[in-house]
């Protein structure tokens, strides 16, 4: 259980994000968090990886408070963050690397290796067959198209078998083909593997696609979580489910309403 | 920039044959002939002592070069990452950057002697500042989401350093190499031509205004010119071995 217990944050110098926010993420659910840009999404991943710590208030990870990223949580941005001078394989390979490097010490790596074997060459090479990319293992990222780039970076977080994978707007530099693919890649993983999932979305139909619950961000300063049910989320396609339309029409309206609440424009 | 190897020995090729016919036109002991160089070459080389100033100025430029990374990719890397110390530091780098560093000949000689130390300081200004500031660029514009990507999966200080800053400032540090050393062996002529008895610079001012051996002068600027091509191409080649992603960009 993830915990956000009155969570304040503000950059410095720059009017505050979330003031007094309280939100509770159950294991293995499925989140996607929706609203306009710069209004405090991607700071919400920033904050749940520890990569950044509330000005007040605390996040709990089944009552252990974060106080640096935790070795069990997977974090994948916009830009995938791939190294440029390392070829898919050592890319996908380099979790396990920084692991080995450190050893089993709770800090940078879980300590009780659970995934022993997830620290050999041959699991990163199942895990490129998985995504489809063994034949570009000894390729370097800028000879990859973007969909690629996004599998590269999905198999080396998986590979080191995280409790919670967090994505920020994963496919939205994506053609809708590949889109598509990647999402129901990810939908398969998350059943398969069981971790809990936080994506942070301006798309309301990815927002639809990929969150069991939908968390609105409309306008900052966040004080109390609205949150959405998705009734079209177990459906193999939600877009031709009889709730989708009002569920569009409900999301819609609900990034609107916290907007003119707050007097801002969306 | 990429030269195919052939065009660069139909270049070669097309310089010897321009300083062949000139010295045929102008029939003068001030400018030997191809052949006579070349077998003044190998003379100075086999019999002469040519070898030991070959040896003496390359072991001052690989001194320096050794000396400016040991200690201007950590700078580098620093400011790079510290707004802090790049603010401090930023200007004296600004004021000292464009000072030709030929012209502190005299003063480094005055303050460290005569030995080799003097002559390794002088070239270690030029490719320390040239390194110092292409490496600090270099750190400065690694975008924070890689950093961050990086530190998720769980790197530390240690790990960041060897994954990420370590590999990313290899190209800079190949650049700043590249874009100094032809003016380091032009300061490293300079410097030899004061106070030693060794290095490819005395020999060649001995050669050309003691002893007249005109052939032997021009021996001595041919090794130079060797000295100063072997360590560019050599630069090309550690860049091929040590960063094969670089123009590996698209499909």
């Amino acid at each position: 259980m993830i915990t956000l217990n009155a969570v304040s944050f503000a950059y410095p110098h720059a009017a505050p994000l979330f003031s007094g926010f309280t939100w509770q993420v159950a294991p293995s659910e499925a989140w996607a968090v929706l609203g306009p840009s710069g209004e405090g999404k991607t700071t919400l991943l920033y904050l749940l990886a520890g990569l950044r710590f509330p000005t007040s208030g605390s996040i709990t990870f089944d009552g252990l408070p974060l106080t640096r990223p935790r070795p069990q949580t997977g974090l994948i941005l916009q830009d995938y963050g791939l190294l440029p001078w390392n070829t898919v394989l050592d890319n996908v390979r380099l979790g396990q690397r920084i692991r080995a490097l450190y050893g089993p010490d709770g800090k940078h790596a879980p300590p009780t290796s659970a995934s022993a074997q997830a620290n050999d060459r041959q699991t990163a090479l199942d895990w490129l067959t998985r995504l489809g990319l063994s034949k570009l293992a000894q390729q370097y990222p800028g000879q990859l198209s973007g969909g690629q780039r996004q599998r590269v970076a999905i198999a080396r977080t998986l590979l080191l078998q995280p409790d919670l994978l967090l994505m920020d707007e994963p496919f939205s530099s994506l053609d809708a083909a590949t889109r598509e693919s990647l999402r129901s890649l990810i939908l398969d993983l998350w059943q398969e593997q069981h971790f809990t999932f936080v994506v942070v979305t301006h798309a309301i139909e990815e927002a639809i696609h990929l969150g069991q619950k939908i968390l609105i961000l409309g306008q900052s300063p966040h004080r109390h979580p609205q949150i959405i049910a998705n009734h079209c989320f177990s459906s193999p396609d939600p877009e031709s489910h009889p709730a989708y339309p009002a569920l569009v029409h409900t999301l819609r309206a609900a990034v609107r309403a916290q907007a003119a609440f707050s007097g801002g424009a969306a | 920039m990429k030269t195919r190897p052939q065009w660069i020995w139909l270049a070669l090729a097309v310089i010897l044959v321009i300083w062949q016919v000139l010295a045929m036109l102008l029939n003068t002991p001030l400018l030997p002939s191809v052949i006579q160089v070349a077998r003044a070459l190998w003379i100075e080389t086999t019999q002469g002592d040519l070898i030991i100033h070959f040896w003496a100025s390359l072991w001052r430029v690989i001194a320096s070069l050794a000396l400016s990374i040991l200690l201007a990719v950590p700078a580098g890397l620093v400011m790079g990452q510290s707004e802090l110390l790049n603010r401090i530091f930023s200007p004296l780098i600004y004021l000292t950057y464009p000072i030709p560093k030929v012209v502190l000949v005299p003063l480094v000689m005055l303050f460290l002697g005569i030995g080799d130390l003097a002559k390794i300081v002088v070239i270690f200004l030029i490719l320390f500042f040239q390194i110092l500031v292409l490496v600090r660029d270099q750190a400065a514009a690694l975008r924070p989401e890689l950093l961050q990507s990086v530190r998720s999966l769980g790197a530390g200080r240690r790990a960041l350093f060897q994954y990420v800053y370590l590999p990313a400032c290899i190209p800079a540090i190949l650049t700043g190499v590249r874009q100094s050393i032809g003016t380091a062996v032009a300061v490293l002529y300079v410097a030899e031509l004061f106070a030693t008895q060794y290095g490819l610079g005395y020999y060649i001012y001995y050669e050309g205004s003691t002893l007249y051996n005109y052939p032997a002068m021009y021996a001595g600027i041919v090794a130079m010119s060797l000295l100063g091509t072997f360590l560019y191409i050599s630069t090309d080649w550690l860049e091929k071995i040590l960063c094969p992603w670089l123009g590996k960009q698209g499909t």
